[in-house]
This record gives C-alpha cells, sequence and structure tokens, in this order.
C-alpha cells in the first residue's frame, strides 16, 4: 500500500508540475471524445434504422412456397400457428405487385407507377408491434381535403372513411361473434375503401389523400386482370426507403380481392401468409424451425429479408469507423510516450536520489505507470463527457443555427439519431488505458533503470 | 592492515572494487562500532566515494563481504537490497540532493515512504527533527529557498529519520561557508549519537576529521589509521 502511495505521491505532484501532462490529458481526452461523439451518431442511425426496419417485418413471416400456391384462409391454420410454442400475435396478409395509376379528371393516364401492395388486418399488425402508431404518426392526418404536405410534416393517419369502415366492420365482427349487436359505427363520410401510399411514392408523383387511383395486378382470377380503384385515404412514412416509395397499404379483404384470393363459389379466401411475433423469452429459430414443422411453410425471420442489409451496411460503416478511431487512439500511444520520456529526462535526478535514498526500482517504473493509467482514466472520463456534451447539443445547435447536417428527405429523421450507450466510451476508455499502458512501459523501464551512483556524483 | 574498534556494528572484510584498467579498492577492512565517528579521508580519486557507496549498498564491491550487525549486506538484491538502504543506511551528500518538487516536510518524509514507515508516526518525528534544527517554522517552504546550510540541514533530517544503524555523509559541509559548516557539523553529529547511528565521514577537510572518533586515510585501496 505504502509503496503504491510513493507511486501516487510521485506521479501525481509531476502531473500538477508539467504543462506536458496537461497536453498528454488534452491528447487522451481529445481521442476518446472524437470516437464517442462519431460512433453516438452513427449508432444513433443504426439504432433508429432497426427501429423502422422492425416496425415494418415481423420477428418470423410464414409464406408458402413459390410453386405451392397461396395459404388458405383457414381458422384451423390459424390456430395451429398460435398453438405454437413461442408465438404471441400472428397477423395475416397478402402481398403482391402492383401497377398504379391515376383516374379522374385531370389525371395523366400514362402514369404507370410500381406499387408494392402489403394488404393487412390493421389491428392485428398493430398489437403485434408493427407499424405502430409511436414509429409511423409523428403528425397524422386526418383530413382529406388539406393540401399536400411540407416533407417535415408529411406522416401518416388511418383514420379516413375507407379504413374506419374496415375498423368497424372488424369490430362488428368481434361483437357479433359475442353475440352483443351492432356498435354504433362512426358516420361514413366515403364510399371508396382507401389505399395508403408510400410517402416517398406520394411525393415524387405528387399524389395526394382524396387523389382516386387504380390498382391493376396482372395475373387476375382466371388469368385474368385483377383490378379494383380506390381513393388514396393517406400517406405512409416508415423511414425505410424501400418500402416508401413502393407500398401501397389496403384493407386485407380489398387486398384478397384485387389479388383475387377473396372467397369465390365453393373457393375459400386465401392468403400471401402470416406475421408472426415471437414471445420476448422465445427463441427466434426455434420457433421458425416449429412452425415450418407444423405449417410446413417457408418462414423466415426478419433479418433474412431486404431490409436487414440496411442494418448489416450501417454496422459494417459503424465497425471500419470503429477500427479507425481505435487506431487514432493506438496514435496517442506515440505522444504519451514521448511527453513520458521528457518528463524521465527532466526528473532523472530526483528519481536517481530517490532511488539512492532506498526507493524500490520497480516504485519508479510504478510512478510513470501510475501516471499513465491516472491520465488514460481521467482523460478518458472527460472524453467521455465530452463526446457526450457535443451529442447533446449537435441537435440544438442545428435548430438555433438552422444548419441541416442530416437532410430529412433521405434519413426521415429531422434531428440526428443519437445513440446514448455507454459500451462505446466504455470500450474507448479501456483502449486507452490499455494504449497509456503501453506508452508508459518503456518510460517506466527507463526510469527503473537510472543509475544513482552517477546522479548522486554529479551533484545537485 | 584491519581497522578495528571495540563492539562492532559495521564490519567490512577484505572487499575490493575494480573499473576497467583501475583496481580501486582491495582487499579493505574496516570495523565501525555503535555510536562511533569515523572519518575518512584520501587524495581525490583514491575512492572514497566508491567506499561510500559500496558500504550504503548503492555499489556492490566485487570481493568481500559488508556486514551490518551481523547481517550479511553484500548477498542482498532487488527489493530486500533497497529496503536495507532505506531503512538501515541514511545518507547526507555534499550537493544536498533534496527534491525541488517537494516542501520541507516532504523532503523529510520522503525516507519514510521509501523505508515503508506509519505516515503520521514519521510526520511526528520528521517535525521534532526540523524544531531542533531550528527549521520548524519552515516545514512548508519550498526547499529552493532555503540558503545552503538549511537545505543540509533538511537532507540531515531526511537521513535520520527511518533511524538508521549507520550514516554515510560524503563531504557534508563541502557546499558550506565554514561557519555554517561547523553549525552543521555540530549538528550531524549530536543527532546521529543521539540516535546511535554508526557515522562514516568522506572529507578532505581536517577541521571535520578532527571532530571523529576515529581518523583514517584511504590510500592505494586500503584504509590506515592516521596518527
Amino acid at each position: 500500500m505504502l509503496r503504491a502511495m510513493l507511486a501516487w505521491h510521485l506521479g501525481l505532484r509531476y502531473l500538477k508540475r508539467r504543462r506536458t501532462a496537461w497536453l498528454a490529458l488534452a491528447a487522451i481526452t481529445l481521442t476518446v471524445a472524437v470516437p464517442v461523439a462519431v460512433l453516438g451518431v452513427m449508432q444513433g442511425f443504426i439504432d433508429i434504422t432497426r427501429l423502422q426496419v422492425r416496425a415494418n417485418e415481423s420477428d418470423l413471416t410464414i409464406e408458402s412456397p413459390w410453386q405451392s400456391g397461396p395459404l388458405v384462409q383457414d381458422a384451423e391454420d390459424l390456430a395451429t400457428v398460435m398453438g405454437t410454442t413461442g408465438v404471441a400475435n400472428v397477423a395475416p396478409f397478402v402481398s403482391t405487385y402492383a401497377i398504379l395509376s391515376p383516374r379522374g379528371t385531370n389525371a395523366d393516364l400514362r402514369q404507370n407507377l410500381p406499387c408494392l401492395v402489403d394488404a393487412i388486418d390493421w389491428s392485428r399488425d398493430e398489437v403485434m408491434g408493427r407499424l405502430t402508431p409511436q414509429v409511423l404518426h409523428p403528425r397524422p392526418v386526418t383530413d382529406l381535403h388539406a393540401p399536400p404536405l411540407a416533407p417535415h410534416e408529411r406522416g401518416t393517419g388511418f383514420l379516413t372513411p375507407a379504413w374506419r369502415d374496415h375498423l368497424a366492420l372488424t369490430g362488428m365482427e368481434l361483437v357479433g361473434g359475442l353475440g352483443i349487436g351492432p356498435l354504433p359505427l362512426p358516420p361514413r363520410l366515403r364510399p371508396h375503401p382507401g389505399v395508403v401510399v408510400g410517402r416517398e411514392l406520394a411525393y415524387s408523383k405528387g399524389l395526394y389523400p382524396g387523389l382516386t387511383v387504380r390498382l391493376t395486378v396482372p395475373n387476375g382470377s382466371g388469368g385474368t386482370t385483377g383490378q379494383i380503384t380506390a381513393e388514396i385515404s393517406d400517406t405512409i412514412g416508415t423511414g425505410i426507403y424501400s418500402v416508401d416509395s413502393m407500398a401501397g397499404l389496403l384493407p386485407l379483404p380489398l387486398g384478397q380481392r384485387l389479388a383475387d384470393l377473396h372467397a369465390r363459389g365453393q373457393r375459400p379466401a386465401a392468403l400471401s401468409g402470416y406475421r408472426v411475433q415471437v414471445t420476448p423469452d422465445a427463441d427466434p429459430q426455434t420457433v421458425r424451425r416449429q412452425l415450418m414443422l407444423n405449417t410446413g411453410q417457408q418462414v423466415s425471420t426478419w433479418m433474412e429479408r431486404g431490409s436487414a442489409n440496411l442494418i448489416k451496411s450501417f454496422e459494417i460503416q459503424r465497425n471500419v469507423m470503429g477500427l479507425v478511431m481505435v487506431l487514432i487512439e493506438i496514435i496517442a500511444v506515440f505522444i504519451v510516450y514521448a511527453i513520458f520520456s521528457m518528463l524521465v529526462a527532466d526528473k532523472r535526478h530526483d528519481l536517481g536520489v530517490l532511488i539512492g535514498i532506498g526507493a524500490k526500482r520497480s516504485d519508479i517504473g510504478k510512478v510513470f505507470i501510475m501516471m499513465a493509467l491516472f491520465l488514460s482514466l481521467v482523460g478518458g472520463l472527460l472524453g467521455w463527457l465530452l463526446g457526450w456534451g457535443f451529442l447533446a447539443a449537435l441537435n440544438p445547435f442545428c435548430r438555433i443555427t438552422g444548419i441541416q447536417l442530416f437532410p430529412q428527405d433521405v434519413l426521415y429523421t429531422p434531428e440526428a439519431p443519437i445513440s446514448w450507450d455507454a459500451r462505446v466510451p466504455l470500450f474507448f476508455i479501456t483502449i486507452m488505458g490499455v494504449v497509456g499502458w503501453a506508452a508508459a512501459w518503456l518510460p517506466a523501464r527507463q526510469a527503473s533503470r537510472i543509475d544513482p551512483i552517477a546522479i548522486l556524483r554529479e551533484g545537485g | 592492515m584491519s581497522i578495528v574498534a571495540g563492539s562492532s556494528r559495521l564490519v567490512v572484510s577484505g572487499i575490493a572494487k575494480a573499473y576497467p584498467g583501475l583496481s580501486v579498492l582491495k582487499d579493505l577492512d574496516l570495523t565501525v562500532a555503535a555510536s562511533e565517528v569515523v572519518a575518512i579521508r584520501g587524495a581525490s580519486g583514491t575512492g572514497k566515494s566508491t567506499l561510500l557507496h559500496c558500504l550504503g549498498l548503492l555499489d556492490r564491491p566485487d570481493a568481500g563481504s559488508i556486514r551490518l550487525d551481523g547481517d550479511e549486506l553484500t548477498a542482498l538484491t532487488g527489493n530486500a537490497r533497497s529496503a536495507a538502504r532505506a531503512r538501515r543506511v541514511g545518507f547526507v551528500f555534499q550537493a544536498f540532493h533534496l527534491l525541488p518538487e517537494f516542501d520541507v516536510l516532504e523532503n523529510v518524509l520522503m525516507t519514510a515512504r521509501t523505508a515503508e514507515l506509519p505516515l503520521a508516526a514519521a510526520e511526528v518525528r520528521a517535525r521534532d527533527l526540523l524544531g531542533r534544527l531550528g527549521l520548524g517554522d519552515r516545514v512548508r517552504q519550498d526547499v529552493r529557498t532555503l540558503s545552503g546550510g538549511e537545505r543540509q540541514r533538511v537532507a540531515l533530517c531526511r537521513a535520520l529519520l527511518p533511524q538508521p544503524q549507520l550514516l554515510l555523509a560524503d563531504e557534508p559541509t563541502g557546499n558550506l561557508d565554514p561557519a555554517t559548516a561547523a553549525v552543521v557539523l555540530d549538528q550531524l553529529l549530536d543527532l546521529a549519537r543521539q540516535a546511535q547511528a554508526s557515522v562514516v565521514i568522506v572529507t578532505h577537510d581536517p577541521a571535520i576529521a578532527a571532530r571523529a572518533d576515529r581518523r583514517l586515510t584511504l590510500r592505494d585501496g586500503r584504509l590506515h589509521a592516521e596518527a
């Protein structure tokens, strides 16, 4: 303990009296602050992208194999899926590509836009955490006659007549099943069922709520074309470009009619598949395997679907940037080494005298190791503080100055998303500690090998 | 020639030390009793400082043994050697060798730290020693602002703080004016006697040598008693 105290006593005093020590502290602080700030923003983008992707993708998706045809919408199948261990919620869907073209007076009928139709049972999707209002409804639009919104105002909302109809019908079925009787429905303002288009699609093509469009599927019933006319009831912004530039959400029955999957005669209604939410304690891979066994269908995880690549690409960028930052920290070895070598040369007399009066050589070496660890720790904590301070000030600064560092047209977020994950600063402080130790090792060794006789002969 | 005193604290037997092309100490013997003051004189380059460094465990003789209160010291290595130097041997240098980064009290306490003594008790003793040497009101003073005599007193307190069995002084008054030198020497001898430390002083000064119990001359690598 006393030996450690001697090293601390000397080390702290030398640090206090040396300007170069403060320089080392500043260098360490900055080399920790920069990665903390940079990776805080990068991790923020990853987090928000993951949130957006997860808002679009369920944990698991059951689809029939390509050659097998659609799944029959069957209560027994649904019960089988729900009865599988680890399944929390299930939502049916119909997915198909369609051509979207405008209708009505003044419409340019030559426009044929690709549209990825996703016909869903909204209430079931919402229950399972997909397309939640928290993610998708920053500012719901309820006025169908309102003019197109500015990009930063564009949001989505489903309180439109078509969706209200759909929800009311769902409610009716439920209430009817319980034998209570029909509930009073909200007033139907418009007779047409609606389509909710991706806001990027709406923005780039000038689509807006209230506009009538036609959706056409080349392969309809019996080889004929499937077609519906619907009103754009709203726009949806998920933050995922591939979705927002092509998506067209429809109520499930309408989607079934469009894709020719609705019940007709003896033919039961069919689905593209089911989206499945897994219970928090279940292993998705285990549930996946079990579902494949139970249903005989193809089951994929959200990571296997297209949008997951976006997260992976961000993660690769983050990892590369992190590696660069670690290399920068390693360069700090030379700064700390140079400063400590100067300190050893400067304090050669004192260190020699201390060895002369009985200080252990190992203690003299420890002076520099402890100084380096102290500087790394204090500098690292200051760097953490500075890095997070920068992150905290980033968005207010952009708001006040009007500087758009992250254009929202691209990123769908008006502000820089920031991650406050403490593991990032802790990682870089740890690296700095190792770097500091390595940088001080050689000067410490030099110090512990000072010849006291030479010093004592030299005179004061 | 063997130089022997009564009850022996320090017993040096046949030590030798040579540098390339130069034999400095040759089969040298020395015995110093407890509380005895021995002065060693000799021309420049005869090996006085080398002898002192060997006695103080700073240097290692090529041959022979050094025993302090019966303990063989020459065989000690590493931390044990440092510990023995810190606890059993005190040094007073001509050039004081105080640490400018620390104040008076901190300089004195430095030997308590190297000897791993309890700091609270050591501080009481340090203040007492400084008080006895007239530096009681200067404990927090920057050592760079002290006079030569004051610096040597601080160095003396530092050397005696761990109550060493052996005090080694290399030209302790060499940098002081005659009047101050006399005072400092008096204080050195007084404190050493009170602490019952054996003292070996290397000096050119006949006046200092005259104050010693025994006077020896280092010549041709060996010690010779002076008349």
